[in-house]
């Protein structure tokens, strides 16, 4: 049987580790054949997935089997790569950064621990999905803010910076509480968890002394275990505006009209503008549209924007309140719209006691990820996420040369941007590729790395990467000789000193396996 | 490749034995089945409903009658493990600790239910 070993370490040390493993989770929830291997790779990978080929997967089910792997994986310098339901498509899904890391696959810690109706929160396992947390909620008047598909984790989409659509809709933001395990395996809580008997500790973020949630969030300094999330209570009504926007040109006066309204809370959620390519991607498959390999002419799409009724950008946002506050917010949003020529405003509006519907967001699905298939599929993606300043002339800037970009490498410029904050918008501009297509994908990586090089000159940084760009997003905060990671790479050595936790994580690489970092973002040690 | 010649081969091997029905078939499910029913829309139904991204995948590929796996006719319970284990095309692969070997052989009997085998 092919064999794929953590480099540096000998066969028999791996062979002792996997035995040890299994005497602690059962044979059976140790994972290495060749098939089980491939499960845990990244199925929408943009490139070899080889390249970030496990060595095998380990399946704990309690904090308690979780220590006596961390043991073990100490003892024989064995890296793990936590995993929670390992769905995050676009991003590495289950695979590791580093080729021969040990997958710790941790959905079988599967329960909601807790639901307080009182408080609006919910503390949850690694392994809960939304599709569980969704039916765990049905009947109790609370909602919780889901991702675009719900396939993933809970607690990985917000330790990982996803993005929801409700009033709790910034999901990192959410987080109040966590139960972590160190490398060492010592367990701890953070904030008011770390008082006996507390009954705050998923009511109050900050505890005493440092504010640690925010450590444990797109890192690899600990595993989480037990984490909070606030829930938002059933509203008194709801409203959903979408906006269009006629021109290219109208970006930056959309962004400028929507900032000063997210500020004074008018727009009190996430909001999202799509571009036009994003719009006619409704056509379900490019070979409609057009047949040439190179970007989507502006012509076509203009053609089929006409054709649809649709504009060039279109902005979608939820606004939460009582029926008598949805109708002051609107006057206002109209008010400040209809100062722009061609705007179009359609609202739906909802109110408690009505049946839910589809616009609300409040269903679960995978329906979102059918994009994937523009070219025909068998598809996949990933994108490039850098935050802007919600300012019109910022992302204006930083949008021409993204999809300027996108037009040199042949990639169609599919953009959503998430005003997630009042003050700063991410643009996530989807990479979408045939995944067996070496040569599409080939232009795809080089586009990402491109675009990480044009965006850092100019200040931008980007939200999140796929396991094979993190180290080219971590090359972007360079600030004075990439202080930032030298700090976290302090950290690291410290709570990790045998570096067995997702080494390569967000570029964060332990003392032992520096070499390992791709050549763009390798420093001097 | 490998995992590829395995799909397939599991789908030859299948063919060579079983006919569709167009007749659906109103026999009372078993309780595998009915346990395959209830992991099928826990897991399947939100790509496989009838306007489901894996459902217009199948009708571009396979043509639209044979798109809609509940109404199928012709599936194979080795052909269902490989694909689950494997995935297809853009259907991602399921680990051991999504869907258990035991669990993808109850979704099976489940799609499988309207199966007529060949003497």
């Amino acid at each position: 049987m092919r064999r794929v070993l953590p480099p540096g370490v000998p066969e028999p040390d791996f062979d002792l580790a996997l035995q040890a493993f299994a005497a602690v989770v059962g044979r059976q929830w140790v994972f290495t054949t060749e098939e089980d291997r491939h499960s845990y790779m990244d199925p929408m990978s943009v490139g070899d997935p080889a390249e970030h080929e496990p060595s095998g997967a380990v399946a704990p089910q309690s904090v308690e089997e979780i220590q006596g792997i961390l043991k073990a994986a100490n003892q024989y310098r064995i890296p793990l790569w936590p995993v929670s339901m390992g769905k995050n498509f676009a991003y590495g899904t289950a695979a590791p950064r580093m080729r021969g890391t040990m997958v710790l696959d941790l959905k079988r810690l599967n329960r909601v621990l807790e639901v307080n109706a009182e408080l609006a929160y919910a503390v949850v396992e690694p392994g809960v999905s939304f599709f569980d947390l969704h039916r765990h909620l049905q009947g109790r008047k609370l909602w919780m803010s889901g991702p675009s598909h719900s396939w993933g984790s809970v607690m990985g989409n917000a330790l990982e910076h996803g993005v929801g659509y409700t009033l709790y809709g910034v999901h990192a933001e959410a987080i109040c509480g966590m139960e972590v395990l160190l490398a060492n395996g010592e367990i701890f809580r953070t904030g008011m968890g770390a008082v006996d008997g507390s009954r705050e500790w998923q009511t109050y973020k900050q505890g005493y002394g440092p504010i640690w949630d925010g450590a444990f969030t797109q890192a690899n300094f600990g595993i989480v275990t037990k984490m909070g999330i606030w829930l938002m209570p059933e509203p008194e009504g709801m409203a959903s505006v979408t906006i269009s926007l006629p021109n290219e040109e109208d970006l930056a006066v959309l962004v400028d009209t929507l900032r000063p309204l997210r500020l004074n809370d008018t727009i009190n959620s996430t909001y999202t503008i799509a571009n036009g390519v994003r719009h006619v991607f409704r056509v379900g498959s490019r070979d409609r549209l057009y047949q040439g390999r190179d970007h989507l002419p502006k012509q076509v799409i203009a053609d089929q924007l006409k054709k649809q009724g649709d504009g060039w950008w279109s902005v979608t946002f939820n606004l939460f309140d009582r029926p008598e506050g949805l109708d002051i917010r609107l006057r206002v949003i109209r008010e400040a719209f209809d100062r722009i020529p061609g705007s179009r405003m359609v609202i739906e509006r909802w109110r408690q006691g009505e049946p839910l519907a589809a616009w609300m967001r409040q269903d679960v699905g995978l329906g979102p990820l059918g994009v994937i298939d523009w070219h025909g599929g068998p598809g996949g993606h990933t994108d490039f996420g850098p935050v802007m300043a919600a300012v019109g002339s910022r992302v204006r800037e930083v949008y021409d040369l993204v999809y300027r970009r996108f037009v040199e490498h042949g990639i169609d410029c599919f953009v959503g941007m998430f005003g997630l904050g009042s003050r700063s918008i991410v643009m996530v501009a989807d990479l979408i590729y045939n995944k067996n297509d070496e040569e599409m994908t080939g232009r795809a990586r080089a586009l990402f790395r491109t675009l990480t090089r044009d965006a850092a000159r100019i200040g931008v940084g980007i939200y999140r990467a796929h396991i094979s760009f993190m180290d080219d997003g971590a090359d972007m905060y360079r600030h004075n000789d990439h202080a930032l990671m030298r700090f976290n790479e302090r950290i690291k050595d410290c709570l990790d000193p045998n570096g067995i936790l997702a080494p390569g994580k967000q570029g964060i690489w332990p003392k032992s396996l520096r070499t390992q970092r791709s050549p763009r973002g390798r420093r001097e040690p | 490749m490998t995992r590829l010649f395995r799909v397939a081969g599991a789908w030859v091997s299948f063919m060579a034995v079983t006919v569709a029905t167009a007749a659906g078939n109103d026999a009372p499910l078993s309780a595998r089945q009915i346990e395959g029913r209830q992991l099928f829309e826990a897991t399947c139904i939100h790509c496989h409903e009838r306007s489901g991204w894996g459902t217009r995948d199948l009708a571009r590929r396979l043509g639209a009658e044979r798109s809609r796996l509940l109404e199928r006719t012709d599936l194979d319970a080795d052909y269902i493990r490989a694909v689950v284990r494997n995935g297809i095309n853009s259907m991602p692969w399921y680990t051991r600790t999504d869907l258990s070997d035991r669990q993808i052989e109850a979704i099976a009997a489940y799609l499988m239910r309207n199966n007529v085998q060949r003497n």
